[in-house]
């Protein structure tokens, strides 16, 4: 009998439990996975992470998903598979979508999984536990996500953009001694021309010069008058040298009347 | 029989790359292409891709660009990856001729950079670039007998990957970080709604360019306390994970008594007669309302005996008392004599 002597690495594991440990048995005593139906693995997540296993595997008419997780949590990473088979690998993920490993395969030896049929298929960790080997440690490293209520998750560089009226400063830590963090502030305080914004098309706004000042002309005399502290003007008759004064400044519906008392001819 | 170990194995097979995209039709001494890379030039390697590298599973890869002769003694091969950020951002393994057969090592890219804000709206000051976050991406490499890559570079010969199905890396040999933390947060705000003068009069002018989104603090990393601010509520849900902001009216810091700048070089416009961030007016700096009735038409009503003359060229009203239809008192002036 002859042998390759150097067999490539993904053919050296075809006939092993790998990317399993020895003693996974690799049925749950309904269905099989075979020795080969996965050449390799290589799995990690960003939360929780404890000796995985494939703990359960669905299968649709479409598709068929493999959940993978440890006992915290046994559907902590998951990778799809369309129907039919086009795929070679399993691209898994976490349940915002970030990768979380691979599961090295072909499209001949995945077709074992849809032939199951359509249905629901848990294991146990003693039955598809990976080899340590394939679940690689990453760090903890704090803050992993920003998730939205649209369920969008922002990582890498996030940026904190204040808008529409609300302004963000930063500071030095308020309070060294005890957290000598720095401190990110949030300000609702409006934009007073929004409304100006808002007008579309932009050219539609057009900006008036408002009054500000009324200016009081009498013979040689100017007074430049200003309004009140609540942008108010007041028109009145001066009734200082007389309190009988012919002249009337009334301020009606329909506007500010001016007007002289006194008989006309025919009265 | 003795086994071979790992590495063994893998100068005599692709591993660690992917099965015929090298080692195709090798000659056996020579130059070579490199789908021809022998399999003993490389015993393993491994890559991870970091959390800003914009790599994707399935759709990106790690390949072997090139393998240089830099001179004598020097030989470097340089790791590309086809992910967005990575166009610019190669790992260089560096060997020496000498080198022991397996020599392993481990390399990382740079980190993406960032002008600091404090200098950056300064536009005349030239602003130094400053890494922030994590490398692009690092690996580890090892290396098979030093002499064989040797007998087929000579001194100063590249060879390089000519199509996208050449030297590809191994899917499992990637450890893929790409959005899996927060490495940093940054704050900016967007500009404010900027007051608009009418056509007949000069536009308003600000030292900085208006209509952006201006920086305030870039690369805030490890711990952060949040702080609620004016007419601001912060609210923390420890149960759900989840923290509310809500803006309410004299909550946290309550009003503030004058506006808030968006980063600290904000200026009101040149030549503005108040502190007005924006280029307005105060509310009682413009006429609302006269005896107040409010506009945007009063109607100033001439009754008997006064008249309104009205220009619009000069924006005068006059305003006459001329008795017009009153009855007059006559007074005899004729003077007596005593």
């Amino acid at each position: 009998m002859t042998a390759i002597r150097f067999p490539e690495f993904l053919d050296s594991l075809e006939n092993t439990k790998y990317p399993f440990i020895p003693t996974a048995t690799l049925t749950n005593g309904k269905v099989s996975l075979l020795e080969g139906t996965f050449l390799d693995a290589h799995v990690y997540a960003t939360t929780s992470f404890f000796r995985y296993y494939i703990s359960e595997v669905v299968v649709a008419s479409d598709k068929f998903t493999i959940y993978i997780g440890d006992e915290a949590k046994p559907k902590n990473i998951h990778g799809e598979v369309g129907l039919p088979l086009t795929t070679v690998n399993v691209q898994l993920q976490d349940d915002y979508g970030r990768p979380a490993g691979i599961l090295v395969s072909n499209s001949d030896r995945l077709a074992l999984l849809s032939a199951w049929g359509i249905g629901t298929y848990k294991f146990e960790r003693k039955q598809t536990e990976f080899c340590v080997t394939c679940q690689m440690p990453i760090p903890a490293p704090g803050v992993t996500g920003f998730l939205l209520e649209t369920g969008e998750l922002l990582s890498g560089k996030v940026w904190f953009v204040g808008d529409d009226g609300v302004v963000l400063s930063t500071s030095p830590s308020l309070n060294p001694q005890i957290n000598p963090a720095p401190t990110l502030q949030i300000n609702a305080v409006g934009d007073p021309l929004y409304l100006q914004r808002l007008c579309n098309p932009s050219d539609i706004f057009t900006p008036v010069n408002p009054v500000r000042i009324i200016r009081v002309v009498n013979g040689e005399n100017v007074y430049d008058c200003v309004p009140d502290a609540q942008g108010n003007f007041n028109l009145q008759m001066n009734d200082a040298l007389a309190t009988d004064a012919a002249l009337r400044i009334r301020t009606t519906y329909e506007g500010i009347v001016i007007n002289v008392e006194g008989s006309t001819p025919s009265g | 029989m003795a086994l071979p170990n790992f590495f063994n194995e893998n100068i005599n097979r692709s591993f660690p790359f992917q099965r015929a995209t090298v080692g195709v039709d090798t000659p056996t001494s020579g130059s070579i292409t490199m789908l021809q890379l022998p399999d003993n030039f490389i015993a393993d390697c491994g890559f991870i891709l970091g959390p800003e590298s914009g790599f994707i599973d399935g759709v990106h890869s790690v390949f072997l660009h090139k393998i240089s002769r830099i001179n004598t003694s020097i030989v470097e091969y340089e790791f590309h990856s086809d992910a967005p950020n990575l166009i610019d951002s190669f790992l260089l393994f560096r060997r020496d001729i000498s080198d022991p057969i397996y020599q392993t090592e481990f390399v990382e890219s740079d980190a993406p950079f960032y002008a600091p804000v404090s200098q950056s709206l300064s536009l005349s000051i030239s602003v130094p670039i400053v890494s922030c976050g994590e490398p692009y991406w690092s690996g580890y490499l090892v290396t098979g007998p030093m002499e064989e890559v040797v007998s087929r570079l000579f001194i100063g010969e590249t060879v390089v990957r000519s199509g996208n199905n050449e030297a590809i890396v191994e899917p499992a040999l990637i450890q893929n970080l790409n959005q899996s933390q927060v490495v940093s947060l940054n704050i900016a705000n967007a500009d404010r709604t900027r007051a608009l003068r009418p056509a007949n009069c000069p536009p308003n002018s600000w030292t900085f360019p208006i209509g952006y989104t201006y920086t305030v603090q870039e690369c805030i990393q490890g711990d952060l306390q949040l702080r609620s601010g004016y007419n601001m509520q912060i609210i923390q849900d420890s149960f759900t994970n989840t923290i509310q902001f809500a803006a309410r009216l004299k909550a946290g810091l309550g009003e503030p008594c004058e506006e808030l700048k968006l980063f600290p070089q904000e200026d009101p416009p040149l030549g503005a007669a108040n502190n007005l961030l924006a280029g307005d007016h105060y509310c009682n700096e413009t006429l609302r309302s006269i005896n107040g009735l409010q506009g945007p038409n009063i109607n100033l009503i001439a009754g008997v005996g006064v008249s309104m003359l009205p220009n619009t060229v000069t924006s005068t009203l006059i305003v006459n008392i001329n008795l017009k239809d009153l009855q007059t008192c006559s007074y005899d002036t004729v003077s007596e004599t005593l």
